[in-house]
């Protein structure tokens, strides 16, 4: 069945195209959106994914499954596109610093969510990435390994240390699950 | 359950909750990549005929995303070109070549010229003229008529003939050549409308086979409504199999952009897409359009 779909899309049917987006599109679009975290970068993101992956489609050969061949081009665009909008943002920040020096005040305690979030923000590429995808999406770290490329095993090294940066990120907030 | 099992678990929670996406705007998505995929194939056509031609053709590079406003921004552009060639067509085209004369004619040959004339007398006086007017130098009241080949007397000279008939053909191959000239940019917005209209009726299609609604499409369409009516009052619709398409196109696309609320009513996006069909919109955009 998607064989078919995928040969028509091969030869520039449209429509084709159109049933293999509407198949994939929400899974991938919630995906950029766990990443960039607002929906115009998520738009983008899925955008280029599927533009990409249309235009590549003569090079996807069946070794794996469609779908994690567009995954795989999905986290690409996703990471670079991260990577380019945290470097404008952390010279936005320094900006801002800068203009609000001499005025700084308390911040209240943040809960524990406000801390999660910004944990996960903090943690290395690497890590947050198998978190996401293990964590929040619920890919196996099988299928990690084939989008990312790395050993099944990588992927699970990487989960443990990202819930151990965590673990330490949260550590005032023990007693609440404990 | 130990403290860790029991974090673990608070963090799949939360972790689930982290930027939890919103409902996914399909429509407004697939406008964008379509738009982009429509470029992307006219853009590998063109590539195609200039390599065929042994042009090198200029490298086109894809805007890293392709958003709807910059689809109504490519619309709008479009249009604008079209308007702009329009007046460009008219201002530079200039009067028509001026009619032969009968010494135009005379002067191809010194003996074609007293042939041409009495020919030309003949054709009035015996067939009323098949020829062309031509105004007189003389006056208004005198005119003669450009000696049609075919009307010359019996027993003329070859030369006479070719004297008579090859301004007229020189002259019918100028026009057609600078004609042809002045056509490519009407062809070239033609092709590129095409494709975006094309973008549009596809998603349309899938739309009305699952019954979702979306805005974006009128106004879309609305958008293209305007450039097809731009084509089929510019020179583009001399091509009689054009003018029909773009015709047939005003019509779907009218439709298409007065849909109430979003898609309007599930029959309705029927009925628009079953008249897509039988009239084999979408296979006459690809015969004409650059991707065949």
């Amino acid at each position: 069945m998607e064989d078919a779909l995928l040969a028509r899309a091969r030869a520039g049917d449209p429509t084709a195209e159109r049933e293999l987006y509407d198949a994939h599109v929400d899974r991938i679009y919630r995906l950029a959106f766990r990443f960039a975290g607002n929906d115009e970068l998520a738009r983008d993101f899925t955008q280029d994914a599927f533009i990409r992956a249309f235009s590549r489609l003569n090079e996807f050969r069946g070794d794996s499954k469609f779908s994690t061949w567009l995954h795989t081009i999905a986290v690409s665009v996703i990471l670079n596109g991260m990577r380019k909008v945290k470097t404008l943002r952390q010279r936005e920040a320094s900006l801002d610093e800068a203009m609000t020096l001499g005025s700084a005040r308390r911040e209240a305690e943040p809960d524990l969510k406000t801390r999660l979030a910004a944990a996960i923000a903090a943690l290395p590429e690497g890590y947050r990435t198998v978190f996401l995808l293990h964590d929040a999406e619920g890919y196996t770290h099988e299928e990690i390994g084939e989008v990312l490329g790395v050993q099944p095993g990588t992927s699970k090294a990487q989960l443990s240390r990202a819930r151990a940066k965590l673990r330490d990120a949260l550590q005032a907030f023990v007693g609440e699950w404990a | 359950m130990n403290s860790d099992d029991r974090f673990d678990e608070v963090l799949q929670e939360a972790a689930r909750e982290h930027n939890s996406a919103p409902a996914t705007p399909r429509a407004e998505m697939w406008a964008a990549i379509a738009a982009a995929r429509g470029q992307s194939r006219g853009a590998a056509a063109e590539d195609a005929r200039a390599a065929a031609t042994e042009r090198k053709p200029a490298v086109r590079v894809l805007p890293f995303a392709v958003r709807h406003r910059r689809m109504l921004g490519l619309i709008a552009g479009l249009a604008a070109t079209l308007v702009i060639g329009i007046i460009i067509g008219r201002q530079s085209a200039g009067p028509l070549p001026a009619p032969l004369t009968g010494r135009d004619i005379a002067g191809a040959t010194p003996a074609a010229a007293s042939a041409a004339a009495s020919a030309a007398a003949s054709s009035d006086a015996s067939s009323g003229g098949t020829g062309p007017v031509i105004p007189s130098p003389i006056g208004p009241s005198v005119a003669l008529r450009e000696p049609d080949p075919t009307s010359l007397p019996e027993g003329s000279a070859p030369a006479v003939r070719a004297a008579a008939g090859a301004p007229a053909a020189a002259s019918q191959s100028r026009r057609s050549g600078s004609e042809s000239e002045a056509m490519t940019p009407y062809r070239v917005a033609a092709m590129q409308h095409l494709v975006a209209t094309e973008a549009l009726l596809v998603a349309l299609h899938t739309d009305a086979r699952v019954g979702r609604s979306d805005t974006t499409i009128a106004t879309w369409a609305g958008d293209l409504l305007g450039t097809t009516r731009l084509l089929i009052d510019s020179p583009a619709a001399k091509d009689p199999q054009l003018k029909q398409l773009l015709e047939d196109l005003e019509l779907v696309l009218a439709q298409i952009s007065r849909l109430p609320g979003a898609h309007g009513e599930a029959a309705d996006l029927g009925i628009i897409d079953d008249a897509v069909r039988h009239r084999q919109i979408i296979t006459r955009l690809r015969a004409l359009s650059p991707e065949t």
